[in-house]
Parts: C-alpha cells; structure tokens; sequence
C-alpha cells in the first residue's frame, strides 16, 4: 500500500519531470516546489494557528488560569484545553506542516534511491513501479550527477590540500532548517509554558538537526531536496512578512 | 501527560517507524553471483564470496574469512586455470586462489563498484565498472588500457570471433579490438543494456531495459530484424538450435527464429521474469519474481509443471539459471537473503539451498 500510493506515484512524477528538463537535480528542485505548494494551505492554517494561539496568550482569561493553577499543572492543562476548545484555538496545527514533511521524506528517500536505480535490485523494482503506457525506457539510467554531486551517494565537497569533504549540503540543510525553525517559533506563541509549547520548541530544533544528519549520510539527492523544502518555505514566510534579516544569523535572536 | 500530548508522541513514533521500515526496504543490493567449475560452485552474496561442492553444497571456504561491513559481492567470480576473480563493491577487483580463497593481488583504480562479472580469457582480464570504464589487466592485476563508455558497465563482455562485444548502460553495444580496446563499431539500441550480447557465427542477439530484442550483424553492427516484446528484458537471451529464448516483466515467455525474429511460440506465466531461463534435453526452465520455477516444453512452450516456493513470493528468483554440470540438476538465484540459492533435480524438487534451511 505504502509503495502503490506513496513511492510509485512520486517515481512517476519524478521521472515525468526529468523526461521534461533532462536534469535529476532541477527534477528534484521542481518536484519539491510542488509539494511545498500543496502543502501550502497547511502552512498558511499553521500561521494563522499560531497568531490565533498569541492572541490568546493575552487573554484575561488566560492569564487568571495560568495564575490560579500555577501549582497544580493536571488542573491548569484541563483548564486550558477548555480554554482552547471555547475559543476554536489548535495548540498543536503549528507541528502539523513537520508531521505532514516526515512520510513525504521516507516516500521522496525511496523514490529517489530507486529512480536513480544505482544497483541492479534498485532498478529491477523500478522497472515494476514505472506506470505502463508511456515510453520511460529512453531515461534510465538517469544520469545523477549534479552540480558536484551524485545524487545517489552522501556529498562531500572535497577542495584541494584537504584530505577529508565537507559535508556542504548537510551544513546548508542544517542551517536553513535552523533558519526555517527560527522564523516559525516567532510567529508562534511566546509566553505559553505549558506542554504543547515544549513539544513544539522541541521539533522546531531537532527537526533541522535530524534533517541535517539525514543530509549527510543518505543519498545527497534527499539533502537537495530538504535544502530546496526549507528554501521554499522561508520564502513562503518572507511573502507573508514573518521574515526579517535579523532570522538569517544564527542565535542573532530574530522576530519576538 | 495530557492525552493530546501522548497522541501526539505515538503519531511521531509511528512515523519514525515508517521511516525505518521504509528506508530498510531497499536491500540488499542485488542477487547471487553464481559460476560453476567442475566441482565447485562460486557464490558471490552480500559480505562474502563462497566456495561450495558440488553435488552437496558443502562450504570449502569463504572470502574474506570473516565478514566485513565494507565489503560486498555480487558479481558472478570468474576462474581460468588457478585463478578466481572477483569484483567488489568496494571498487576494488580481487585475485583469489580458486583452492582456498587466499588473496593473491587487488586492483583498486576503479570509482565505482563492479556489479559486472570480469571475463578471463587467455591470460587477459576484462574488467567493466560502474564507473562506465572497461579496465583490461594482466592476470597478475596490472593494467593494460581502458575504454570508458558513457554509462555504466553492468555486463559481462563477450569475446568472439576476435572481437570484444561490450553491453553498456548508456544504451550502446560496442564491437571492441580486443587487444588494443579500439571502437570497430558501435550501435545505439533502445534502451539500457543490463545483459551480455549472445554472440553467434552470423548474429548477435541483443535484449535491453527496453520492450524489444535486436539481432545484429557482428561484422558492422548492422540490425536485421528487432521484435517487439510486451514487457523489458533483463536478461541475456538463451539461444540453442536457432531459437532465441526471451522472458520480460510483463511475464511472457518467447521463442523467436532466430533466422528472422518470427515468434514461434509465447507463453503468459502471468508473474515478472528478470533471471535468464536454462534448456536441458526438450525442456525449458524459466524461474519468476514471484517464486516460480516453471517447465515448458522447448518446441510448443506448454507448461509441464510449475513449483512455487512460497517464502520467495515477493523477492523471487533473478539472475541467470545455471545447469550443474552432467545435467544433475539446476541451480536458481533468488533475492532473498535466506535462502539466496536453490539447488533443483530436473524434475523440480529441491535438492538443498544455501544457507541450509
């Protein structure tokens, strides 16, 4: 099911991207960008989520429970679970976009290993996921080279008088991950203590440093595509006016 | 913890899970590499080459002695006289003693890993890689010339009538001087070329990742006829007594004329079929992905009977079907890292796997 649904169709539409611009890496590129504009709406529900959960941390109301409850934390998350409810408010639509990324990473991870079709079991399961009736026998084997890369191993960037590669598109995903992370908790409520705000800090900053370990030790077409998903999505941010320059460097404190 | 709070772990657990699962799916890399010497069966699979005897499976050795995460072997060994060669997927060749497995010399000045089979003939190695070079060495290792084509090497070379056929993955088979790796001629076909040529005294029989069979003429790589398939080919064609034998993923079985690409016969075995079918005596052996080991009849293609192993329903059987040598019985690849050998008598019983159930 997982394969039918998931992995077969992105192979195709993979495929069908790179019979149209001839490069894996701009397919890659293309393909993300699509995803990222279905999951747009998403996007566009977390912010306003997150804004809604602000203007409910001014709240009187609120801030009576957090007062009257502070030593009874069972009692203050029922409290503000009605408080939620009354006011229409998802503590929890700012994690959704990440939840939504994570089967779309596993299904691009194996759509990209098989397309490329690097060993002959990768591409004999290729050969049966390609959907009948159109002519995909004059792409493969797709040619995975790409900038410096090969989409198909880990990349390294190996510059002479070194003898080690940096891991450059690890760092990029890490960073702009790190970026993406930043700019969304400072749409996201500020002054909530409670255990929904912990769990979302925690996979606003562990998701960037996953991703990024991801980046560099699978294939380094999933890095391209986890470099151009945050690309896109601090644009997305910039184009609703969440992003301001002070984001771009790392622990420079950014929106608040 | 708040039961939204504990929804929501379980949902990331869960989705971790899938991603374990998912990205564990894609292994192992490839099928058995199987050669056949006299007494000895060749294994190479996964972390080690194996040395087996025949009739019994018994192991005699296996290299590297003991398993190493950095080493992987899949293509066919090959042994002339008192040497074994084996490609790695370290990018490294390695010279065995074919006795007792003892490394005799390395090459390692390929970039990528040989997923096809060497050839060995008179004392002159040929060696594609998947870095797209054939690399021609002495059988002492040392490097002679190379040719590199635009894609990957996944074939075995032929040798014949003084020229080196050479199937590669950009799609071009390549008539090569084998002495000096000099192009005589080369032909595009319609699509990559997993398989070897089948190299005749007047034609070569070409299959490809394409619905399509080539036969060519060996003097100028000219086509005299192409037929038309309803699935891919992975296999190298079989052909004995003017029939080409053909099976694709579709799950048909061909018998063309070879004369003229006329089918004689097809038959749906309604499964994929990669692993290139074996004939002995009247009868036609074609293994499926999903676990079949069928007979047909050589001259009608009517079943005769049909074995299924049921653990090998979804990674069946790929790779070449070989016969044991004084037709005692057959030897199947499968992609299951079980049961990675099945050891058949001709009428269809299992004789032992490897490992042993």
């Amino acid at each position: 099911m997982w394969t039918t649904f998931v992995v077969q169709p992105m192979i195709n539409l993979l495929l069908w991207i790179y019979s149209l611009v001839g490069n894996f890496g701009l397919a890659i590129i293309i393909f993300t960008v699509l995803i990222r504009l279905i999951l747009y709406p998403l996007m566009r529900q977390q912010t306003k989520s997150a804004e809604a959960m602000q203007k409910l941390q001014q709240d009187p109301r609120w801030k009576e429970i957090q007062r009257k409850y502070k030593n009874d934390r069972e009692r203050l998350a029922q409290e503000q679970m009605k408080l939620y409810q009354e006011l229409g408010v998802n503590p929890f639509a700012s994690c959704l976009p990440m939840l939504i990324q994570i089967p779309v990473i596993f299904g691009l991870y194996q759509a990209i290993i098989l397309a490329l079709g690097n060993t002959p079991a990768q591409l004999l399961e290729l050969t049966a996921l390609i959907y009948p009736g159109w002519d995909a026998a004059k792409l493969l084997p797709i040619d995975s080279h790409f900038l410096w890369m090969d989409l198909s191993r880990p990349e390294r960037l190996t510059i002479p008088g070194l003898n080690f590669g940096i891991p450059v598109m690890a760092l990029l995903v890490a960073y702009t991950g790190y970026i993406q992370a930043k700019v969304a908790s400072s749409v996201s409520p500020t002054s909530g203590s409670d255990q929904a705000q912990s769990m979302n800090t925690m996979m606003s900053y562990y998701m960037p440093l996953m991703l990024g370990y991801f980046a560099m030790t699978f294939a380094s077409g999933l890095a391209l595509y986890f470099l151009t998903s945050n690309l896109v999505s601090i644009a997305q941010y910039a184009l609703m006016g969440k992003l301001s320059w002070r984001d771009l460097i790392p622990f420079g404190g950014g929106k608040k | 913890m708040s039961p939204r709070i504990r929804w929501v772990g379980w949902t990331i657990a869960l989705l971790m899970a899938t991603l374990a699962t998912a990205c564990t799916r894609i292994s192992p890399s490839s099928w058995p590499g199987v050669t056949v010497e006299q007494d000895t069966l060749y294994v190479a699979y996964q972390q080690q080459v194996y040395a087996l005897r025949l009739p019994d499976g018994q192991p005699l050795w296996q290299f590297p002695p003991e398993p190493n995460r950095k080493q992987t072997f899949f293509a066919a060994p090959v042994r002339a006289d008192n040497l074994l060669v084996v490609g790695g997927y370290d990018n490294v060749l390695y010279g065995l003693d074919p006795a007792n497995g003892t490394q005799k010399w390395t090459f390692d000045q390929a970039q990528d890993r040989y997923i096809a089979s060497p050839l060995l003939v008179d004392g002159v190695l040929y060696a594609p890689n998947a870095d797209g070079t054939l690399y021609v060495l002495d059988r002492n290792g040392q490097l002679k010339w190379t040719f590199t084509t635009q894609a990957a090497l996944w074939a075995q070379p032929v040798l014949a009538q003084d020229r080196l056929y050479l199937a590669s993955m950009d799609h071009h088979l390549y008539a090569l001087n084998p002495k000096s790796g000099q192009v005589e001629w080369q032909v595009e076909l319609p699509g990559a070329l997993p398989a070897p040529p089948v190299v005749t005294d007047d034609r070569i029989f070409m299959a490809a990742l394409a619905p399509v069979v080539t036969a060519l003429s060996p003097e100028d790589g000219r086509v005299l006829w192409q037929q038309t398939l309803r699935g891919w080919v992975w296999h190298q064609p079989f052909v004995a007594d003017d029939h080409v034998i053909v099976a694709d993923m579709q799950g048909y079985v061909y018998a063309l004329d070879g004369r003229d690409g006329t089918v004689l016969w097809e038959r749906n075995l309604e499964a994929p079929i990669a692993a290139r079918p074996a004939r002995v005596k009247d009868t036609l052996y074609v293994a499926t992905r999903t676990g079949d080991l069928v007979a047909l009849d050589w001259a009608t293609g009517q079943v005769r009977w049909r074995r299924t192993v049921e653990e090998l329903a979804k990674d069946g059987f790929a790779g070449p079907l070989t016969v044991l040598p004084d037709e005692e019985g057959l030897i199947t690849p499968t992609m299951n890292a079980k049961q990675f050998l099945i050891v058949w008598s001709l009428d269809g019983q299992i004789r032992w796997t490897f490992p042993a159930k």
